[in-house]
This record gives structure tokens, C-alpha cells and sequence, in this order.
């Protein structure tokens, strides 16, 4: 997906705040949707397909199919400014890659991290 | 010099001192290296100078097992053999190719690279290859184009190939008719191998061509060099006197066929623009993304590469598998080609947007060694009354779990280095999943029917490539190999053959 698409399809929703899984956890998390935008792999694919791939990844990991769940594992042990989240979630797709945290959805070889952005991605895209 | 056994009066006797059977890659190299040790070369090749599909037709035979293309596609029966139609592509093999390997059954040289090494090098000048050189590093000085994806070198690396124009037939005719060493025999179709009583050394051999024309060849070292089917079959059909077949009293000759598998495994898919000339340039010396021996060692899997091809043409390629089942060899030619010229032009006008910078992986993977993946010979016969082949290609769960780790191994190191992703074509995103897709390709590379070992009850021939239990019968080619690496076979080969043919130097 091209970035200024991606763009397109989140307008007005810069800030969300989610009413997380009560089974998960019950204090909701915030967190800037830019950041959940898969930063490699929306170059790569279009909408449809990062949501595909994290419809994918939910039905994969049935634990984590909430909005709340995927934000909280994406970025609760990050902080900081948007560009900092940013760097710290591709940090994070690094690392999963190097400790061998990764998911094969579709065939695609992924880090868990970009695959619960997909999730997380595909959730929003539902409202 | 040359004669056609056609024209020669029946049951001719043909003397000399070396016999070589087949004129492709193997034979000729060692023909030419032989001129020069003052002894009488003999040289038959079963066809004459061009194609020709009566001779084609002796290689017809029965397949069992996996999928494969009709067998007398495979192969070309006339001076010059397989290299009238091979890619040229040529590589060593690498260290590790020649070691035993725990994890893969038999394998394990009874030489190294060290002892091919200068062979190697002589085989470049054959082959007509530039340098033999394949560090990426002195390609570099070549050409500043040739960047590496920063990818860890521990895990994958990049080996380097070189592209041979080398077609024996046309490059060597002349050469070898001039030759007062080499007397060429053509149309010389061995249909028996004769030995002493005891069957501990060659005699005689009985020729045959459509001619109706039978001739008896007498020399003291002998030679097979008609590629790994057709070496297997000649000693299993020479059953007069070893019931089993010469040289298999183990009943070793013709099991442990080897190909190469070539699939479309992956895809890579990058996140922008990388100059890929290293991958992706044809016909000068390229790279293919390699495992590293420590990854192989760790993860217990087989050598193997990854060559990229654009996405918007490998798309429309239909697999060579599915394409060349046709009977005749001409028409699967024209077939691949033409597939290829519209894969290229589709390729051209879609190449647009993300898939631009999209390849697919095609694996270029040994074969792991084994028993059940043999020739053996029939009740059917051809023209010259030999018995055909039965042909029983039989791959492993090792040769796809590798293929499948092989890809995943790259995919990681992509992901690692953020220049893009990689997926898993679906035969092999299932891992408990051991079937083939039908497209399952092979290289159109045979080995392994005569492996090398110094026990003969686990090899065909010796560490000097000759028969166990037979002083003056040798074999060369591929069809020694105990393992047939990530490389293809012919750089190697020709290497082989000059090692033997200095060892015949030294013996006759």
C-alpha cells in the first residue's frame, strides 16, 4: 500500500482510543494510529492485503484478536514521540527477526510485531 | 581422424591403446588431454555430427517414479552430447559438497575440492570460461554494479556463476578429426562389454549402429563417457558374464540417481528500489544466494541457491516440468523458448507499481544420495538390442524440508536486513507436507548411478574413477559423483575427467 493511501484511509482517526478485550485486560490503551501502519509492508502490498494478512495472523493467534490485545503487545513496553514509536516498532520487527519471532501467514514470512500491526491495521479499517 | 563405422566392412576390429566411449563434455575434454600422451585415442560416439532422431531413440526408456521428462529429451546423441543444449552455467562445487555430512545419508567424497582444484582450472580453459575465479570480491573489480543485499554472511552468501558458450560439437569437431592421437569412430553404438574369464579386465568391445554394421573395439584402458544413464546402463546390459552386471556385484550400478531440483520456491518482495545486477544479469558471471556451512550444519540441510527472476516474467513461466512432457525434442525446445519470449514481453508491460521490485526465488538444490532413486534395465529393447531403462526417480523428505528451510533461511535474513519480505510458494508452507507440486523441475542433470567410493561395497569405482574388481575399466562424468552439490554438473565433470585422464597419463 502506498503511504499516502494509507493516509487517506485513517483521516480522523490520528488519535484512538480503544475499549480493550476485557478478557486481555481491562484498562483500554491509547496509542497514535500512525504507528500502526506496517512500515515495510506498506510499500509492498495494498489495503487489502495488509487487512488479509491480519485477519490471517487473528485467526492464527485467537488470544490477540482484539484491539486492545494487539496495542498493548505492540507498544506497551515503547515510549516517546511519534517518530521515536516509529523507530522502536522497526526496532522491534528487527529484533524479531534476529530471536526467530516470527509468523508465516499466506505463505509470507513475517515478523510478529508487523503482523499484529496487519491486526491491529484490519481492526481499525472495520470501523 | 575420423571414420564412420557405417561404411567400414562388418565386424571390423579397431585397435588401440585408450578406448573413450561418448564424445560429450567428459569424453572430448579427455580425447583432447590425451592427444598428447603419444598413445592411440580411440573416441566413439554412438550418433554422427547433428541431430538426428533415430539416435535419440535409443535413449527411450520407462519412468517409475517422480515425475520426469521423457528421457530421450534429456540428453543429445551426437558428438559434442548434452552441451548442444545446455545453459552453461558453470560453478565448482563447493568444500563443503565433498564432505560427510551427518545429516545426510552416504554422503561424503572419497577426494576433496583440493585434489579437483587444479583440474578445475583446466576445465575453464575447455569450457572457455574467464578466470577461475569465484570470490565475489574479484568480480567486483570487474564491475562496480555487483552489490551484495546487506544480508548476514554467515548465513547466506553469494556464489558466483560464470556463463560457458561452449557447445563441444562445433568447438572440438575440427580439432579432433585433425588430431593424428584421436581416431574418431562415429555411429559406434557399444551394445557389449566383454571381459576376461574371471571378469577382472576388459577385452573387447562389441559396437553396433542402424547400419546393421557390428564391430569389435580392442584397446588396454577403456573408458565410459556417455553420461550417468547410459554408463549404468551399458554395465548393467553387459550381463554375460557378471550375472548383475559388470562392476555390480554389490548392486551399486545405477542406484543413487541424482538430479538437480529447480523450483520456483519464493518470492522476494522489496521494500524499494535495490540494484539487483549481481542476481539478475544473464550471461556474464552472477550471483545466486547461497547457504553458508555453518547454516547448513545447524540447520541439517543440503546445499542449495536461490536465483531471482523477476516477478512479472517468472509469473507466466510455465514449469519446465509441465512444458517439455511432449515426445518430440524439437517441438519442447521451441515450446520453452517461446514460453520464455512471452513471459518476457507480458513481464514487460506489467512490470509497473510494487511488482517491479518484486523476484521469484527458483531453488537450484541437491539431491540427497539414495538407493531407491536408480536405473535398472528392462525386458524392452532398442533398435540395437540393448535393453532400455527403467528409470525410478525418487526424492527424499530431506531434499524438501531443505528446499522449504533453504527459503525460510533467506526470508529471515530479509527480514532482518528490512529489504523486503519473502513467501513461500504453497507446496511448501505446510511443513509435515512432503508431497511435490507437478511442476516439480529437474536440471536435466543425471548423477550418481556409478558413485565414488574406495569400499566397493559402497561405490561403483575408486577414488581414480575406476570399476571395482576391473583393472582396465574406468568411468567418467558426473555418474561418480556421491553427491551432486549445488552447482551444476558439467564444470565439475570435466574437472573429473582431466583428473583421470593425468591418472591415465601415468598408468598406460
Amino acid at each position: 500500500m502506498e503511504r499516502r493511501n494509507f493516509l487517506i484511509g485513517i483521516t480522523g482517526v490520528a488519535v484512538v482510543t480503544i475499549s480493550g478485550s476485557l478478557y486481555y485486560m481491562s484498562r483500554p490503551v491509547k496509542y497514535d494510529a500512525l504507528i500502526i501502519e506496517p512500515q515495510l509492508l506498506s510499500r509492498i502490498w495494498d489495503t487489502d492485503t495488509i487487512t488479509s494478512i491480519g485477519n490471517g495472523y487473528m485467526a492464527q493467534t485467537p488470544e490477540e484478536n482484539s484491539e486492545n490485545a494487539l496495542a498493548k503487545a505492540l507498544i506497551d513496553d515503547i515510549s516517546g514521540s511519534h517518530d521515536e514509536m516509529v523507530s522502536s516498532l522497526k526496532q522491534k520487527v528487527a529484533n524479531d527477526f534476529k530471536n526467530g519471532d516470527i509468523v508465516m501467514i499466506d505463505g509470507w514470512i513475517l515478523s510478529r510485531t508487523e503482523a499484529r500491526q496487519c491486526g491491529l491495521l484490519s481492526k481499525t479499517q472495520i470501523k | 581422424m575420423h571414420t564412420d563405422t557405417r561404411f567400414l566392412p562388418n565386424n571390423s576390429t579397431i585397435e588401440g591403446e585408450i578406448c573413450i566411449v561418448g564424445a560429450g563434455a567428459a569424453g572430448v575434454s579427455m580425447a583432447l588431454d590425451l592427444s598428447d600422451s603419444g598413445k592411440k585415442v580411440i573416441l566413439l560416439e554412438g550418433g554422427g555430427f547433428e541431430f538426428e532422431q533415430q539416435m535419440q531413440d535409443l535413449y527411450r526408456g520407462k519412468s517409475t517414479g517422480q515425475r520426469y521428462y521423457p528421457l530421450h529429451g534429456t540428453r543429445l546423441h551426437y558428438f559434442g552430447g548434452t552441451t548442444g543444449h545446455w545453459a552453461g552455467m558453470c560453478a565448482p562445487f563447493d568444500d563443503i559438497d565433498f564432505e560427510t555430512r551427518t545429516w545426510v545419508p552416504d554422503s561424503g567424497w572419497p577426494i576433496s575440492k583440493k585434489d579437483l582444484d587444479p583440474y578445475y582450472a583446466k576445465a575453464h580453459k575447455i569450457l572457455q570460461l574467464g578466470p577461475y575465479e569465484y570470490d565475489l570480491s574479484y568480480w567486483q573489480k570487474e564491475s562496480a554494479d555487483l552489490i551484495p543485499f546487506p544480508i548476514d554472511q554467515e548465513v547466506v552468501w553469494n556464489k558466483m556463476w560464470q556463463f560457458s558458450e561452449a557447445r563441444f560439437g562445433k568447438l572440438y569437431k575440427d580439432e579432433v578429426i585433425a588430431s593424428k592421437k584421436i581416431h574418431l569412430y562415429t555411429y559406434a553404438n557399444v551394445v557389449d562389454i566383454v571381459a576376461n574369464e574371471n571378469v577382472s579386465e576388459i577385452q573387447e568391445l562389441k559396437i553396433k549402429n542402424h547400419a546393421g554394421k557390428s564391430h569389435t573395439i580392442k584397446a588396454k584402458q577403456f573408458i565410459l563417457a556417455c553420461g550417468a544413464i547410459q554408463n549404468a546402463r551399458i554395465l548393467l546390459a553387459s550381463n554375460t558374464q557378471a550375472k548383475n552386471g559388470l562392476g555390480n556385484d554389490n548392486d551399486i550400478v545405477g542406484r543413487f540417481f541424482m538430479e538437480h531440483l529447480e523450483i520456483a520456491s519464493g518470492e522476494l518482495w522489496l521494500a524499494k528500489p535495490f540494484p539487483t545486477d549481481l542476481y539478475t544479469r544473464w550471461g556474464q558471471p552472477r550471483a545466486e544466494l547461497a547457504i553458508t556451512r555453518k547454516a547448513q550444519t545447524e540447520n541439517r540441510i543440503l546445499n542449495g541457491t536461490l536465483s531471482l527472476t523477476p516477478m512479472s516474467v517468472a509469473k507466466h513461466i510455465i514449469p519446465r516440468m509441465d512444458l517439455l512432457q511432449v515426445d518430440d525434442y524439437n517441438e519442447a525446445v521451441k515450446l520453452f523458448f517461446e514460453n520464455y519470449g512471452e513471459a518476457e514481453e507480458k513481464g514487460k508491460i506489467e512490470n509497473t507499481g510494487s511488482i517491479s521490485r518484486a523476484f521469484e526465488f527458483q531453488i537450484r538444490i541437491e539431491q540427497a544420495p539414495n538407493p531407491n532413486s536408480r536405473i535398472t534395465i528392462g525386458s524392452e529393447k532398442d533398435e540395437l538390442g540393448v535393453p532400455r531403462i527403467v528409470f525410478n526417480w525418487d526424492l527424499t523428505a530431506l531434499d524438501k524440508q531443505s528446499i522449504r528451510k533453504i527459503n525460510w533461511l533467506v526470508g529471515e535474513q530479509m527480514g532482518m536486513a528490512d529489504v523486503g519480505r519473502v513467501r513461500l510458494k504453497e507446496y511448501l508452507r505446510d511443513e509435515n507436507d512432503l508431497t511435490w507440486p507437478s511442476g516439480t523441475n529437474a536440471g536435466w542433470h543425471h548423477m550418481g548411478t556409478t558413485r565414488m567410493n574406495n569400499d566397493p561395497k559402497k561405490g561403483v569405482v575408486n577414488e581414480n574413477c575406476q570399476v571395482h574388481g576391473v583393472n582396465n575399466l574406468f568411468v567418467a562424468g558426473s555418474g561418480c559423483y556421491p553427491t551432486s552439490g549445488a552447482s551444476n554438473p558439467t564444470l565439475t565433470l570435466v574437472a573429473l575427467s582431466l583428473r583421470l585422464s593425468a591418472y591415465l597419463k601415468g598408468k598406460v
